[in-house]
């Protein structure tokens, strides 16, 4: 008997280990507690990271300026939780802050831990706000299950464009400016990385492309591996291809090995304008590329830097961070905090979940950082249209607002000039 | 035991009603982790191919029940079993290939490896599959449709997958599969020898560990909605299946569930409370350094080093299963010191063989040459195999007739051993025939031929080191007697009967020499053979124990089983055998009776050389 | 449709209009052959240490990241190109080989492989997140002088950045050689690996052979890393793909061998390359990967091991 008793006792010693996490805190009243989940280690740790201390800004500056009015100035209270960029580890944190107390959730970056976290909202009713991911089903998934009535209550909602809406604005933006610069580029090649994000991007690009039916041509689509240790062979085919533009979708690692490559080759070409990705823009990337940025456009989710509170966020970002650049990630999961606390605000109630979606749903908000099209409003799949992507370009080493002419900080130069 | 157990299982059953749901979720991964380990530990753990691509019958598993249930809207319970089905057939053709081709260790692990990312690749490439975006499963919270609102659904989900692996295990353990697992994992050679079909098993094993872990994809798909290739098919994945077993016991039946205790919340913990703050990576940090210790300090694993606490206190335990464990290689070693060096045969020895007693034949048996109707038991022609220049054995023939005990002798490299390797299918020859029982053998596997009546000690012993004496010689009795408490009758039997009756409960590499050979001798015998080849089963033992082993080959003998013996030591071939046949750099050359070979010229000149036949009296 | 290219291709190449596309293979071919002195320099470490030890390194890819990020501190912070440092960092790297080697490996040599890989495993997962503390997550690529710097014979180029590494791979993989060869200690590890036992009764000490060549194959692997690092870009994560590019390598070549290990470089190199010209560059790795499993069925001791028995 002595060996049976051990053996149990070890399950129960596990099993308290894994109970004994820490448990509900209800106890302490005046918070609001918001489950914000991010993949701060593993491979997407850098984009993480940024994620998390743009939204505990966010919560820093709204608690600073007196909480949620409307509630008496209840403050937000932060449980920060990190997926690894693993699905399982989505459910799990997101599992953990409702545990702990959180009753709404933000999140998280990647798509496979987003959609595990739904599944949670979903099932416990806590109203999910998405800041960063794009894979169009996330939202469209949980929209048509209500509209079939499996499901009663949508719980997720987006602020972030999805795929196809990057996709969209990207063709948009390539044809006005190739109009706006006078010139008619007829063959555009199309890069990318071949992962989630990247193929999500591509085919939305593609999609809107054959949608909207421009006067350009994607003469060829050359995905690679993610991550490549070579690229030589696949810019020597966009070369084959004689572009007039290539059209880049990387992620900061192939990004590295990619635009050496390309001047490497000394292809011949109006310029490089990419339809959307990480790689092209961020502090450590123009440290590293230099003057094989410059020029170089992108279509990224960006901040609105016309508005002067941006300018003040994005230096107490680059101090907290220690001198990092305030841009897409940050930015979204920045404004992604504020929306909630609006939501909040309106919220007839916070003790019931399905008056915080309420409010959620008649979201009508134009505060946000970034640029968007319009105010911030959820459509009938609960994604916000109005989140769109604005066409930078770095020059004189520094990303820039270039186009909707609306959101441009500054003119841009295509085609680029002959070195 | 049974009782912990069962009490263990009541308590996990009742846990949720308790339990937070964040603990519940814990839970849930504990399970899953379990279970996948559980599934590997069929043919990582038990049967010892070590696959690292296991994330593919994940990846195939979850992809087809998903697929199923978005195209078609075929309900993933059902969904589930098909996917599973795939992932046997893709088990099957790993293992296939891994195992017709002989991939071992190192060489088995890179096939899978290379499998799993060939599908990940491909995966990814495969727009109506999802490509690298993956797919998406709605919610909707149908039990149908393998979904729960209440996430304790998926813990007696996950319980359950868990249970049934176990359970498979278990059974496998318990059965002839189980042990013939272990006999290939320990020596694969030696097991075919007692009539292992080692691929038959092996594929087996392959079949049922990729199907459970099939049945897990499903659930993985289903529990988190969205199956990336990078995610289902990728390489960490594999990683974590693997880890879990082989830090609980690999090859143990609660090896993989204690593992996943262990490691699962260290995961969890090590991710809450280090991989905050500043201290990104950490908590992997502290991961790798608990693997290196368990490497270093728990090379078998935690299960079975606290199975030896628990019945260090508890002697009333079922010890028959509790193989002590002494490593390998200080068995090795001794053994090695005990092997004399071959040069045994000096003329001393074979004087000393040229004047014993002419063979006495053993009372009792009946007839020892067979009548010319019916075929000799053993009867080879032109048998030739050449390895690189040398040609090992040259055009021989042998007859050994039913009942007959034949004495294979002849200098060191005369080619006796692989004799032995040809007839007991070992080794392919290169021309001629073998007939036994009047039946050609030539082409078939070791097994077969075991399975024919033809057993085979060898020459270097090779018990399976980690199991018991008894285990051991079971190993040899499920031959003939499938069900696996009748093979342990017999085998107890036969334990008995070669004299290591006090020591059926010591692991094999806690044996001494003697007792090593005495092993060899009764795990051949186990199977019940009708002719027992005994390779130079007297080499190192003093002449006390050579005495009492032929008194045991001569019992042998005597109950009806016809031998052929190789042997160095002259006074036991001349005592034993009826007729000798000599071999001298792969020839024939000289056959006869111990007192005919004992005066033949040829014989004392390939002993001894020229000069000696020359001066030898006539 | 990609297939469909490629089947187009070969009418096309006897056709007149089709320079372009032999102007692009032929490219295919340059760069690969170039680029498998990469991976030939990736491979020549792991072959080394699995010829003397058998000992399957599966810490090599994040040991080889070590290396590029120790020319990385190099490059940025006493500005020492990459292929002068390497040195150093093939000096710093035979420190820790050795270290890894005396106080972890030489415990298990005996042990059976998967607890040798799994103690490997560990050690790779400390070496990778010491090196996400300390150098954190953003990727980084190495600048030297050559980075950019390019030949062109006609319609193709050739990438002197490349063009070095491969030289340097032939030249460490000859030095390697003349040394396992021509030497007293290359002859006396060759002499351990071949037989342990032997070397014993002869008195070699083979923990401290076993020490060095552990070692000496950790320095040829800093030396790689700090060689390939401006061609590369890295991150701590980086180190399984090198792995497995490099297993990948070793196995095709044949485990032990030190010309193994560059004509396999070549080979991988060269057949993702044409993957990548032929089909959709992305299916490339599955070339590799396919060779891979085609040796291990047909020559599981690569094109230039010895046969195992």
């Amino acid at each position: 008997m002595t060996k049976p008793r051990l053996t149990r006792r070890t399950f129960l010693a596990t099993t308290a280990a894994a109970a004994g996490f820490p448990r509900p805190l209800r106890a302490q009243p005046k918070t609001f507690k918001i489950g914000v989940v991010h993949p701060v280690t593993g491979p997407l740790a850098e984009p993480g990271q940024a994620c998390r201390l743009g939204a505990q800004m966010a919560a820093d500056a709204i608690n600073a300026a007196g909480g949620i009015k409307s509630k008496g100035g209840l403050k937000l209270e932060l449980i920060v939780g990190d997926t690894q960029t693993k699905p399982e580890n989505g459910r799990v944190e997101a599992e953990r802050v409702v545990n702990q107390g959180a009753q709404m959730l933000m999140g998280s970056f990647d798509s496979g831990s987003t959609s595990a976290m739904v599944s949670v909202a979903q099932q416990k009713r806590v109203p999910f706000l998405i800041d960063i991911a794009a894979a169009d089903p996330i939202t469209a998934n949980v929209a048509k299950s209500v509209k079939d009535g499996e499901q009663k209550v949508q719980y997720v909602y987006r602020n972030f464009p999805t795929g196809s809406s990057f996709g969209r604005k990207a063709v948009q933006y390539f044809t006005d400016i190739f109009k706006e610069a006078n010139v008619s580029p007829k063959r555009v090649v199309l890069m990318y990385c071949n992962d989630l994000f990247g193929q999500n991007q591509a085919r939305g690009f593609q999609a809107a492309h054959k949608a909207a039916n421009p006067s350009w041509e994607i003469v060829e689509v050359i995905p690679w591996p993610e991550p490549p240790s070579d690229l030589s062979t696949e810019v020597s085919r966009a070369k084959a291809a004689k572009p007039d533009v290539i059209a880049p979708i990387t992620r900061p690692a192939s990004a590295l090995l990619l635009l050496p490559e390309i001047v490497k080759q000394r292809i011949e070409m109006l310029g490089i304008v990419g339809p959307g990705g990480p790689g092209l823009y961020e502090a450590g990337q123009l440290a590293q590329l230099k003057q094989n940025l410059e020029y170089v456009m992108t279509s990224v989710p960006w901040p609105n830097f016309k508005n002067p509170k941006t300018g003040a966020a994005a230096e107490e970002f680059r101090k907290r961070s220690s001198g990092k650049t305030f841009d897409t990630n940050s930015g979204y999961s920045y404004d992604g905090m504020f929306v909630i606390a609006d939501i909040l605000e309106r919220a007839s109630s916070l003790d019931d979940p399905d008056t915080i979606v309420d409010a959620m749903k008649k979201t009508n908000y134009s505060g946000g950082l970034m640029n968007y099209g319009g105010p911030i409003v959820f459509n009938e799949v609960g994604d916000n249209a109005n989140a769109i992507p604005t066409m930078i370009q770095i020059l004189s080493q520094k990303p820039v607002a270039v186009w909707p002419r609306e959101a441009a900080v500054q003119k841009f130069i295509f085609p680029r000039p002959k070195a | 035991m049974r009782w912990a157990l069962l009490a263990a299982l009541a308590v996990l059953l009742a846990l949720p009603t308790v339990l937070s749901s964040y603990a519940v979720t814990l839970f849930i991964l504990i399970f899953f982790y379990g279970f996948l380990g559980q599934a590997w530990n069929v043919v990582g753990g038990y049967a010892g191919q070590l696959s690292v691509g296991h994330a593919a019958f994940v990846g195939v598993g979850g992809y087809t029940a998903a697929m199923l249930s978005i195209e078609l809207g075929l309900t993933p319970w059902l969904g589930m079993l098909v996917g599973a089905a795939l992932s046997a057939v893709l088990g099957a053709v790993i293992g296939y290939l891994g195992f017709r081709f002989g991939l071992r260790g190192f060489y088995f692990v890179l096939l899978t490896v290379a499998f799993a990312e060939v599908c990940r690749i491909a995966v990814s490439n495969i727009d109506a599959l999802g490509g690298a975006l993956g797919l998406y499963i709605t919610f909707t919270g149908n039990p149908r449709q393998l979904q729960f609102r209440d996430g304790r659904a998926y813990y007696y989900l996950a319980l359950a997958l868990l249970l049934l692996a176990t359970a498979t295990a278990w059974a496998i353990e318990r059965r002839r599969f189980g042990v013939y697992l272990a006999a290939i994992r320990e020596d694969e050679g030696a097991a075919e020898a007692l009539g292992v079909n080692a691929f038959a098993y092996k594929m087996r094993a392959m079949v049922v560990s990729s199907f459970l872990t099939g049945l897990g994809g499903t659930f993985y798909a289903f529990y988190l909605f969205s199956l990336q290739p990078n995610t289902l098919f990728g390489i960490p994945l594999s990683v974590e299946i693997v880890i879990r077993p082989i830090i609980g016991g690999a090859g143990t039946l609660l090896g993989p569930i204690l593992g996943s205790f262990i490691l699962t919340p260290l995961a969890e913990l090590s991710r809450l409370y280090l991989g905050q703050g500043g201290l990104h990576g950490a908590h992997l940090i502290a991961y790798g350094v608990l693997l290196i210790g368990v490497v270093l300090f728990l090379p078998e694993g935690a299960y079975p080093r606290l199975r030896r606490a628990l019945t260090r206190r508890d002697q009333s335990g079922l010890a028959a299963h509790t193989s002590t464990h002494a490593t390998s290689t200080d068995a090795d070693r001794s053994s090695g010191r005990a092997e004399p060096a071959r040069a045994d045969i000096r003329p001393r020895s074979i004087r000393a063989g040229l004047t014993a007693p002419a063979t006495t034949i053993p009372a009792g048996l009946k007839s020892p040459l067979t009548p010319a109707t019916t075929p000799p038991l053993l009867e080879t022609r032109g048998l030739s195999r050449r390895f690189g220049g040398v040609q090992a054995v040259a055009d021989l023939d042998l007859v050994l007739a039913r009942g007959e005990m034949l004495g294979l002798i002849g200098p060191n490299g005369a080619g006796k051993t692989t004799a032995f390797n040809l007839l007991s299918g070992f080794l392919a020859p290169d021309a001629g025939e073998i007939r036994l029982d009047g039946r050609s053998i030539v082409g078939m596997p070791p097994h077969a031929i075991s399975r024919l009546g033809l057993a085979r000690t060898f020459q270097i012993v090779r018990p399976f080191p980690r199991m018991t004496v008894l285990e051991n010689v079971r190993v040899g009795a499920l031959a003939r007697h499938p069900r696996a408490a009748e093979a342990l009758e017999r085998a107890r039997g036969v334990v008995e009967r070669v004299g290591l009756g006090a020591r059926e409960r010591v692991p094999a590499s806690a044996l001494t020499l003697p007792e090593r050979k005495r092993l060899e001798l009764a795990r051949a015998l186990a199977t019940e053979p009708a002719l027992l080849l005994l390779d130079e089963v007297m080499a190192g033992l003093n002449p006390t124990e050579i005495e009492t082993l032929i008194q045991l080959i001569r019992a042998i003998h005597a109950s009806g089983v016809s031998i052929l013996l190789i042997e160095h030591n002259m006074r036991a071939v001349m005592a034993l055998s009826q007729r000798i046949v000599v071999l001298s750099f792969g020839e024939k050359i000289a056959e006869g009776t111990p007192a005919h070979i004992a005066h033949h010229p040829k014989v004392i000149e390939a002993y001894l050389g020229d000069e000696y036949v020359d001066a030898a009296p006539a | 449709m990609e297939l469909s290219r490629a089947r187009a291709l070969i009418p096309l190449l006897s056709s007149t209009g089709c320079s372009v596309d032999l102007t692009l293979v032929g490219q295919g071919l340059i760069s690969g052959v170039l680029f498998g002195g990469v991976y030939s320099l990736m491979a020549v470490g792991l072959t080394l240490i699995f010829g003397v030890m058998r000992v399957v390194n599966f810490a090599h890819g994040d040991m080889m990241v070590w290396g590029m990020y120790l020319a990385y501190l190099l490059a940025t912070h006493a500005g020492v190109d990459p292929y002068a440092g390497f040195a150093l960092c093939a000096a710093a790297l035979f420190v820790l080989g050795l270290l890894i080697q005396r106080g972890l490996v030489d415990r298990i040599v005996d042990a059976p492989h998967e607890m040798q890989i799994l103690l490997m495993l560990g050690v790779a997962l400390v070496l990778e997140n010491v090196a996400l503390m300390v150098f954190g997550p953003e990727p980084t690529r190495v600048t030297s002088s050559l980075a950019t710097a390019t030949l062109w014979l006609g319609p193709v180029f050739v990438d002197v950045n490349r063009l070095v590494a491969f030289a340097v791979a032939v030249a460490l993989t000859l030095a390697l050689s003349t040394f396992l060869f021509r030497t007293e200690l290359g002859r006396t590890i060759r002499a351990a690996a071949d037989n342990t036992y032997g070397a014993l009764v002869i008195g070699t000490d083979v923990r401290r052979v076993y020490a060095v060549a552990f070692g000496i194959g950790a320095a040829c692997v800093g030396a790689a890393g700090a060689l390939v690092s401006s061609i590369l870009p890295f991150q701590p994560p980086t180190g399984l793909s090198l792995s497995v590019t490099s297993f990948n390598v070793v196995i095709i070549g044949g485990m032990g061998s030190l010309a193994g290990a560059f004509v396999g470089g070549l080979l991988v190199s060269v057949a993702e390359s044409l993957g990548a010209v032929f089909l959709k560059p992305s299916l490339k790795e599955l070339f590799s990967f396919t060779l891979l499993i085609v040796i291990l069925l047909f020559r599981p001791a690569g094109l230039f091991g010895k046969r195992a028995s």
